[in-house]
């Protein structure tokens, strides 16, 4: 049985009143979210222009495509793996928990019925 | 019957209930492997290569499934935290709980993924997109609610819930990001797909969805565990068994 002090548990209006405070700092992280996006949007196509004059560095003469060659079965391979990784090691890690857990029940059934036998 | 023996045949009750494995779990995880596998199959074999970026468009098949499991979290993390600061429920909470694991698994999935394809398409791994940044900040929350949940002592239920909404407001601008900031990223481009591209990636969403409901499934019934053994601990106490 589980017990509930109900004098701890804040009645429906005066709780949400107390998370109003945490609800404009929300308000607050999200408009600086806005802004950040804004400026992250203007500094990438600011920034894409400067690095191809960067000092010291040679830029691909314009019109010509980019000579670099990048293996893309591996890239492919790589993803496919942490999809595969994902879902494997999640279940891995579901099949884990509910095992132990499963155990604990069956170990503090066993306890309490013991328990309650000698009474 | 004494008051305690029924107490004890209601633990009985819930103890089998939480002990039980559904035969409907078994039914849906088997539905949503064979058509993850199938999914695969489509992708490498029934879908043609795309012409500008070549083999590495693979990824894009089971990338935006991911993703749209990941934001299927959000509103089901979200209606469980609110839900779970108006009644107190532990139910709620464990649904917030179950939302928050699977919205980082399948975020996790997209942040990996995405950049592998970023490095063939763009030369470069990352880049400081709108909907990139955001994903990111978005996964970092829910890491932040489990992180929360594990060391925030007697109000991390109530704090974790907080920062659950805070992911959900997060997952709205994920979704409109490509919309309001045209960026690095991709915009929606569905239904603009060839026939066969389109098919091969509204199965592979099917197939991630089935496998989001099974791992949902399977994630609550580990919650019910849990409250199982919280509930026996209490009443091992109650009888002076516990130490």
């Amino acid at each position: 049985m589980q017990h509930v002090n109900e004098d701890a548990v804040p009645s429906f209006p005066s709780h949400w009143s107390q998370l109003l405070p945490s609800a404009g700092a929300a308000g607050l992280l999200l408009l600086t979210a806005v802004w950040g996006c804004e400026a992250s949007a203007w500094a990438q196509t600011a920034s894409a222009t400067a690095s191809a004059f960067a000092e010291g560095f040679v830029p691909v003469p314009g019109g010509q495509p980019n000579t670099e060659n990048v293996d893309a079965s591996q890239l492919v391979i790589a993803a496919y793996g942490a999809f595969a990784l994902g879902f494997i090691g999640y279940l891995f890690h579901l099949a884990r928990m509910q095992t132990q857990l499963a155990q604990e029940v069956r170990n503090l059934a066993a306890r309490i019925d013991a328990g309650g036998d000698k009474d | 019957m004494t008051s305690s023996s029924e107490s004890a045949q209601l633990e009985l009750f819930d103890r089998a209930k939480a002990l039980s494995f559904p035969n409907g779990l078994i039914a849906l995880s088997t539905v949503a492997v064979t058509m993850l596998f199938i999914g695969a199959w489509m992708v490498f074999f029934y879908a043609p290569e795309e012409k500008v970026m070549g083999y590495v468009q693979k990824i894009f098949y089971f990338h935006v499934p991911a993703a749209w499991a990941m934001l299927l979290s959000a509103p089901l993390l979200a209606i469980g935290a609110i839900a779970f600061l108006a009644t107190r429920k532990d139910v709620y909470d464990r649904l917030a709980d179950a939302g928050v694991e699977l919205a980082i698994l399948f975020g996790f999935m997209v942040i990996i993924s995405g950049p592998l394809w970023g490095r063939k398409a763009w030369g470069v791994f990352w880049v400081w997109d709108v909907r990139l940044t955001s994903t990111m900040v978005m996964v970092l929350t829910l890491v932040a609610c489990k992180i929360v949940r594990g060391y925030a002592g007697p109000e991390a239920k109530t704090i974790s819930a907080g920062l659950s909404i805070l992911a959900l407001l997060n997952a709205i601008f994920v979704w409109f990001a490509v919309d309001i900031w045209s960026g690095t990223h991709p915009p929606k481009l569905v239904q603009k797909l060839e026939p066969r591209m389109k098919l091969t990636l509204w199965f592979c969403v099917g197939a991630f969805t089935m496998a989001y409901l099974a791992l949902l499934w399977a994630r609550l019934r580990s919650g019910r565990l849990r409250t199982a053994v919280e509930r026996l601990h209490m009443k091992a106490t109650e009888a002076g068994l516990d130490d």
